[in-house]
Order: C-alpha cells, then structure tokens, then sequence
C-alpha cells in the first residue's frame, strides 16, 4: 500500500501549522516598540511584566489572533464554495459577499451608527448578498455553476459600484474609517474571541461533511450515484460558506483574494482530500494573513497599510509561481 | 436483487420520451438500451437510478419505491457511471477511483488497505495500473471513460446501469469493457447500458429496450429485437444484414 503520499500529506499539513505558528510569533516580535522572543516566552510562562508584557497581551496578540482568524475564515469558505460553484475561480470576494457586506457597514456608518449596530448589518449584508447570488442563478429550478459564477460575479461588480457611489457621497471627515471597509484593514479588529468560536464551530460542522466534498466535487450526478444528498449538501455549503465569510468581513472588512489562492495553494501542494484540504486551508489562510498584516503595520510605520494591499502583494506572485511550478509536474 | 418500472413515464419539458413503461431488470440480465440522439436514454438511466423524478408511476429497486430509500442505501445496491465526468479540481487517477468506496464507508471511517487493494485492482481491469498516481487532467478522453469504468467497479453494486459506456474507446478496449460487464452479469449482477453500436448490443447484451423518443418503447431478447426491420423503424434508416461463416452482423446501409 503506497502509504508514501498519505505521509506527504500529512507533513504539508504539519509544515503548514509550523508555518502558522512562526507567523504568530513573528507577529508578537515585530512592531515599533522592539520585544524579544524571550520576552514573548516570559509572558506565556506567565511571568508578564511591564510594558512589553502588555503590549503583547493587549495589543499584539488580540491584533494577530484576529488576522489568523480572518484569514482562516476567509480560506475554508473558498474552499466550500469552490466546491459549491463546482469551480476554482469562486471565493467569498469574487461571489461579491465581501461586497454586500461592505455596502451594508457603509450604509450604516453613513447612518451615523456603530458598535454593533456595524457588525449587524455587515452580518445582514453578507448574507443577502449570498441569498442574491444563490436565489438569482436558482431560479429555474437548476443550480447550474457556471450560472452561479457569472452572477456572483456580476453582482460583485455591482456592489463595488455601490461602495464607490457610497464613498463619493460621503463628507470627508469619515473617508477614512470607510476605506476600510473597501481595502480590509485588521487595525479596527476588536476581541477575535467570537470569530475563533465561529471558526471552531464551522471546522466542526464541515470536516464531516469532507469526504462528501470529495464526490461532489465531481459533479451532482456522480454525488447523487454515489449515495450523496447534492441538494441537502449544497444548503448546508451555502449557508457554512455564508456564516464564515460574515465573520470574516465584520472582523476586517473585504479582503481579497485569501479565500481564491488558499485553497488553490493548498491543493497544489498536494492536499486534495477535503479532510485534509480543510484543515490545510485554515492554517494557511491564518498564517498568510498574519503574515500580511505583519508586513502592513511595519513596512511603513508608524504608517500603517490596509492588509488587502498586502495579501495581493504577496498572493499573486505565490500563486502564480506554484500555478507554473503546478503546470509542469504532471 | 431486481429494479423494476411500474408504468414509468417521463418526459422532458412538454415533450414525453417514454411512456407507461414495465420495464423489469434481474440479475444475470445484460439490458442494451438503444434509440436515436434525444430519445431519452440518458433521461431514463438517470430515473432508474433515482436522480430524476419521474412524471409518472415509479422505479422500485427489490420492491421498494426509490424515493422511500436513502439515497446511501441506493448507491450500495445501484451503480451508474454517467455520460461525462467532470474534474475541475486536481487529483489523482487512484484518489478518482477511491471515491467509489464512499457509499460503502461510515462518515467517520477512512479508506483501508482492502479498499485500496480494489482500487487498484479496478485500475488494472480497465488497463490504468500503471497511472494510478498521475493527475487526472493528464488522461485521453479514452482513458478518462475507462477511469469512470474502474470507478463504478470500485463501487461494486449488484446493479449497473451504464451511460454509454464504450464512448471514446478504441475497439479492443470497447470490447474489454463490454466483456467485463458480461462476466459481472454471469456472476449474478444486473447490467443496463445505453449503447449506440447495434452488433455491440448483440454480441453483449440479452436483451434490448428500444426508444423511439415519441413516448413508444419495444422491449425483449436481443434477437428479437435487432431485426433489421426494428432498427429501420427506429433509426429511420434501413439496415442491412450480413451473414458470414462464423457470424453475422447489422449495418446502417442509406439507400
């Protein structure tokens, strides 16, 4: 029994969660005010004291884990909704649900609302941008993908036209909050605990759903021969991948492009199982986008970028290297 | 085992493709379902395996209607291997052929040796040993249409019911296939196929089903249905027949 592959895939996993947890550390050393690993060290062996101890507690660590998050959330709805659209190209931001939700948090902060108020209505945004995608290309009765591709992406466009109409309405004085809404910034990410519970659950809720992902990846007849619910499976998908990308946007905004190149990358590097392609993509969404967001409150400070300028930045030329590398390795 | 039609019409939009059919298929049975493009055969294999309601009457797989079976339970005793299979996402030719086990495996459990073994196993049968761990995407149509072949034996059910199953083959490998089907039929499996080659049908098959797509549908022993008469009037094409010393053969011959 070639057990050799199962070994590769579990060392890609396992390099994966490396990888992972050097960002977070990474995260925790760098910024303006220069801490050391040993400090870091000290502060979770519970020996915390003064100001570098604070700062990694109060500041670093909430602001990494929350990038983690984000990033993971990001990761494994794309991952669903690939397999939902039946299509490589499907991700939260190019299905314009990021979209939706920026339009409903700027009509809220033009509203002069805030707090929860915000959080609420980018939840209630994603999810009807997600109902108006599923419910426009499901009208017939057929769930056909392509379908589904093209008016997510139609619908994406739209909503960007709104969130531009929305910012040039607006008066100056509150551009700047709004911009991250259409950039995704992680500066505004308050208490990740939430949006961890949320990715914990969903984790929960879709790994056993993995190896069904593997059937109906091939098709709904092929599902439906092989003993799979395609219908009942795609309503769960829609509304994971719909719950995961809400929190995911109310936490920072609509960043691109995790939820696409993840799930690709992950795939290329050999995980094509979703049992583990799942797990996979979490950590290597987190771990990009901590990465990311290290990169944006240091490259420049004490300027900080929006961390969806970053995630291209670095996304584009990994994935187009592997899609290359992927290409000649049959 | 046996799956049966008790007055099973369908249609597609307005226009009905069969109509009333008593249709009854039993292990050691090989069913060639033949008809021109459109006439339904796709349409029909898909409602016999339950993935399509019906207009009217019902399937009834060993007396159960389909509909009040879980569909996990059907795909353990009904196998189809669909016209085309699409593989948007990148995986191996084993990992395709795995995917068979997956209505034989409880949610939790993992593919084992033994399932491995019957990949494998599959993959040489349709002459793939040898690609096991190349991509997919790599793979002729052929080799595709045999990989989705491997995948239904892999699958294993008692009853199989196939969408034109020697598309893009080349002869020897129509001819292995073909006979495969015909061993797992001798072995007590049910088989049904959609075919387009009439002296395929005959050399494979024990009986025919015919579609003319207007709703009409012949059914019987393959002898009595490949007559050179039946086939004028369902292909709208006259045919001749050819007797050599050691057989004979149908051929399409327009006038």
């Amino acid at each position: 029994m070639p057990r050799t592959r199962d070994r590769h895939a579990l060392g890609v996993l396992l390099l994966l969660g490396l990888v992972a947890i050097f960002a977070l550390g990474l995260a925790l050393v760098l910024g303006s005010v220069p801490v050391t690993a040993g400090d870091v060290l000290a502060v979770f062996a519970g020996r915390a004291d003064g100001m570098a101890g604070r700062l990694v507690l109060e500041l670093r660590l909430p602001r990494a884990l929350s990038a983690f998050t984000t990033g993971a959330l990001l990761a494994v709805a794309g991952s669903l909704m690939q397999v939902l659209v039946r299509n490589p190209l499907a991700d939260p931001y190019v299905l314009g649900i990021s979209g939706g939700a920026a339009v409903a948090a700027l009509l809220a902060l033009l509203a002069g609302l805030g707090g929860l108020w915000l959080t609420g209505s980018a939840f209630g945004g994603a999810l009807l941008a997600m109902l108006l995608v599923f419910g426009l290309a499901h009208r017939n009765g057929d769930w056909s993908p392509t379908r589904l591709l093209l008016t997510g992406v139609v619908l994406a466009s739209g909503w960007g036209a709104l969130v531009s109409f929305l910012l040039v309405v607006s008066a100056d004085s509150r551009l700047h909050g709004m911009l991250f809404w259409l950039m995704g910034d992680l500066a505004y990410a308050g208490d990740p605990g939430p949006a961890l519970a949320i990715l914990g659950l969903g984790l929960l809720a879709c790994w056993p759903l993995a190896r069904d992902l593997n059937v109906l990846q091939r098709g709904d007849l092929q599902a439906g021969a092989l003993g799979v619910d395609a219908r009942k499976l795609q309503r769960r998908l829609y509304l994971l991948a719909s719950l995961l990308t809400a929190s995911a946007v109310v936490q920072a905004g609509s960043i691109g492009f995790v939820g696409l190149v993840i799930p690709h990358l992950v795939r290329l590097l050999g995980l094509t199982d979703h049992r583990l392609l799942l797990p996979g993509a979490a950590l290597a969404g987190g771990g990009l986008l901590v990465l990311a967001d290290t990169l944006a409150r240091t490259l420049l400070a004490p300027q900080q970028l929006p961390v969806g300028i970053i995630t291209a930045l670095i996304g584009i030329p990994l994935f187009l290297h592997l899609l290359q590398r992927g290409a000649r390795t049959p | 085992m046996k799956l049966n039609t008790r007055r099973l019409t369908i249609a597609a939009g307005e226009r009905v493709l069969v109509r009333e059919l008593d249709l009854a298929l039993e292990a050691g049975q090989r069913w060639a379902i033949l008809g021109p493009n459109g006439s339904g055969k796709t349409t029909l294999l898909h409602t016999l395996a339950g993935l399509r309601p019906p207009r009217a009457g019902a399937v009834e797989l060993d007396g159960q209607p389909l509909d009040a079976l879980e569909r996990r339970e059907i795909a353990r005793r009904l196998g189809l291997m669909p016209q085309d299979t699409p593989d948007p996402f990148p995986a191996t030719v084993l990992e395709t052929a795995l995917i068979g086990r997956h209505p034989h495996l409880s949610r939790w459990q993992w593919e084992g040796p033994a399932d491995r073994q019957m990949a494998l196993a599959a993959l040489e049968t349709v002459g793939l040993a040898g690609c096991a761990h190349r991509s997919v995407s790599s793979l002729s149509g052929g080799e595709r249409r045999r990989l989705a072949f491997a995948t239904l034996l892999v699958q294993d059910p008692p009853l199989l019911l196939l969408d034109e199953p020697t598309n893009h083959l080349d002869f020897p490998h129509q001819h292995a296939v073909l006979e495969r089907l015909s061993r797992l039929a001798a072995d007590g499996r049910g088989v049904a196929m959609s075919l387009h080659d009439v002296n395929l049908a005959r050399r494979y098959c024990s009986h025919a089903l015919l579609l003319h797509g207007d709703g009409r549908c012949e059914q019987g022993t393959i002898d009595a249905m490949l007559t050179s008469v039946k086939l004028e009037q369902l292909y709208g094409m006259p045919f001749r027949h050819m007797t050599f010393e050691d057989g004979q053969c149908l051929v399409p011959w327009p006038d």
